[in-house]
């Protein structure tokens, strides 16, 4: 692709309730290694935002869980169907189960989400180019919900390539700042200065 | 500690608020020593600069002293003194491996509407928005640096904090702006604003050049310091025609080169001018951008524009057949301060310059709400604050 970090989003749909989902991108580093962050439990934790823990005897299927706002919960086991060491790894989601509301009972989805990422090598195997795609079988009915997947795609890319290259993800969360929250801030009186104030009293220079 | 938070249009308080911490292993933790008010932060005091949430701590130009180091941080200890770039960046992406710093790859947490409204990321920088990443800035008492390795310049023996402190924004950019113009011996340049930034462009253009240097202002102080850095001031609030009287001082061919130092704020009496503040207030564009298009209209024909003024969203009328047809060369972004750092740091110990020429006003970080104001209005003849973060401390 020639340009690093540019994420190509790109959708096509195979009929009214097929999807398929493509992101793509650039990333500096090995194929070897962004291979071995894929397949990386904690890693995938860091890549999707979610719990995810590798099957006990079964090297190929891990679980992921990831919270919902409202007390909500989607969960499923991801099952390697084909994998080809850094240059490709085939996968299908299954047992993907929804729990709206804390509470409410978790419900079966009868959908099986595939997904494909593949490596291409560059620079004489110092970076790679990044395939990333989603079929899904059943697409969401409602635009958002495509929206929202075509997001979440690339949102995982530009985490992995962040995670191959630096070994970490930028974060602000839990940095300080002067926010309040509520009733606290709306008690408290405008503090905006008038125009007309006094100067400065200290000029140097 | 104390920190200049964002909380609204014209409304900026210095407040109590909780100290940064590491939050990754290559971060560290500084003891601000001293930080600025940029021109651009002037931006987001005007509700320019969209994204900002209220309680955003502000600054990106700041020195100071490295108190804690995250586990992976090889290059800094505590107790070293450094100069940060605003720009933050990996070190490890395609752009910070062309040393295009400004446009790293992976600083920005929070990439996803920039890359909606511009078509990719730029990198994070220190309190310029949640655009910008929503990085936490330096006008306060302690500061987060991510990626402590690639940025922070460590500062030796005998260079004080504040003539390094301009080392992390203006000076740079001020460079950046007269290298973009890629000046022969002798050059002409034009230099539309002599704030902080048009202050460093034209002595950086002297430093690569330049044998004239032309500051265009209204604000007599700042034509006084350009004209103290060689410049040949132009009050154009005192001359009827811009364009006439530049090709006047230009024998007839116009700049070489052509600066804008101004931005999305320009100001003027022009019909240029009035236009942007009618169509700005109409919602019908973003920036005003008078500037540029004087700019674009005096440049000698093959010549250059270079750009280092902030622009954010969308300009109109700009005389875009005027530079097809000159065969005009735009030049133009956030600087790669990275790349400038060890260059003008050895150009000051060296003496060649010395960047505290631009200060004006030395205030505590308290008075920071007031100090904006009088940057913003012009006041006092000021050019350049500094601020120093436990002045009030220190006398409570």
């Amino acid at each position: 692709m020639g340009v690093a970090g540019l994420v190509v989003l790109r959708r096509s749909s195979g009929g009214a309730r097929h999807l398929i989902l493509h992101a793509a991108c650039t990333i500096q580093a090995p194929p070897v290694k962004v291979f071995a962050i894929w397949g990386d439990p904690d890693q995938q934790a860091r890549l999707r935002r979610a719990a995810v823990t590798r099957l006990e005897g079964e090297a190929e299927r891990m679980h992921w869980q990831r919270e919902l706002p409202g007390g909500g919960r989607i969960e499923g086991e991801v099952r390697i169907t084909h994998s080809q060491a850094a240059e490709r790894i085939e996968w299908v989601t299954e047992n993907l189960r929804l729990r709206l509301r804390r509470g409410l009972p978790a419900r079966r989805l009868h959908i099986s989400p595939r997904g494909l990422l593949s490596l291409r090598s560059l620079q004489e195997g110092r970076a790679c180019e990044v395939r990333l795609s989603l079929a899904v079988d059943q697409a969401p009915p409602l635009p958002w919900f495509r929206r929202r997947m075509q997001m979440g795609l690339h949102h995982t890319l530009r985490r992995l390539r962040a995670l191959a290259e630096t070994g970490e993800l930028a974060t602000i969360a839990g940095q300080p700042s002067g926010r309040r929250h509520g009733w606290v801030r709306t008690l408290l009186p405008p503090q905006r200065e008038p125009s007309a104030e006094p100067e400065p009293a200290e000029r140097t220079g | 500690m104390l920190a200049l938070c964002w909380y609204g249009k014209n409304d900026v308080r210095v407040e109590t608020v909780p100290e940064p911490t590491l939050l990754n292993p290559t971060d560290v933790i500084l003891r601000v020593t001293r930080t600025a008010i940029c021109g651009s932060d002037l931006h987001l005091l005007d509700g320019f600069i969209p994204a900002m949430a209220a309680g955003d701590i502000l600054g990106h130009e700041f020195v100071g002293e490295v108190v804690e180091a995250g586990a992976a941080v090889t290059k800094l200890r505590r107790g070293d003194r450094v100069v940060v770039p605003f720009a933050i960046a990996c070190g490890q992406c395609y752009y910070c491996k062309r040393e295009q710093w400004s446009l790293c790859d992976n600083s920005n947490p929070r990439p996803e509407a920039t890359a909606t409204a511009y078509g990719d990321a730029s990198s994070g920088l220190f309190g310029y928005s949640h655009l910008m990443g929503g990085y936490a800035g330096g006008q306060a008492q302690y500061v987060r640096v991510p990626y402590a390795d690639v940025g922070p310049l460590k500062l030796p023996d005998g260079i004080g904090d504040e003539q390094a402190l301009f080392l992390s924004d203006v000076f740079p950019t001020g460079y950046m702006a007269a290298e973009n113009c890629d000046l022969e011996p002798g050059d002409t340049v034009a230099v539309w604003g002599c704030g902080p930034v048009g202050q460093f462009a034209i002595r950086s253009a002297y430093l690569l050049g330049a044998g004239k240097v032309i500051a265009i202002d209204a604000v007599p102080e700042r034509l006084h310091m350009a004209a103290a850095g060689g410049a040949e001031p132009l009050p154009y609030d005192q001359v009827d025609d811009l364009q006439a009287e530049l090709k006047w001082r230009t024998a007839g061919c116009g700049p070489d080169a052509c600066i804008d130092a101004v931005g999305l704020e320009a100001q003027g009496r022009t019909a240029g001018a009035i236009y942007d503040r009618i169509k700005t207030r109409l919602w019908l564009e973003t920036d005003r951008a008078d500037v540029l298009r004087q700019a674009m209209l005096a440049c000698r024909k093959g010549g250059t524009i270079s750009v280092p003024g902030v622009y954010g969203g969308l300009l109109d009328s700009l005389p875009m057949g005027a530079a097809f047809a000159k065969g005009l060369t735009l030049r133009l972004g956030q600087t790669h301060v990275q790349r400038y750092l060890q260059p003008l740091l050895e150009r000051i110990q060296q003496g060649e310059i010395d960047p505290t020429f631009l200060i004006t006003h030395r205030l505590p970080l308290a008075e920071a709400p007031r100090a904006y104001r009088m940057f913003r209005d012009k006041r006092q003849g000021c050019i350049k604050v500094v601020l120093d973060p436990w002045a009030e401390s220190q006398a409570a």
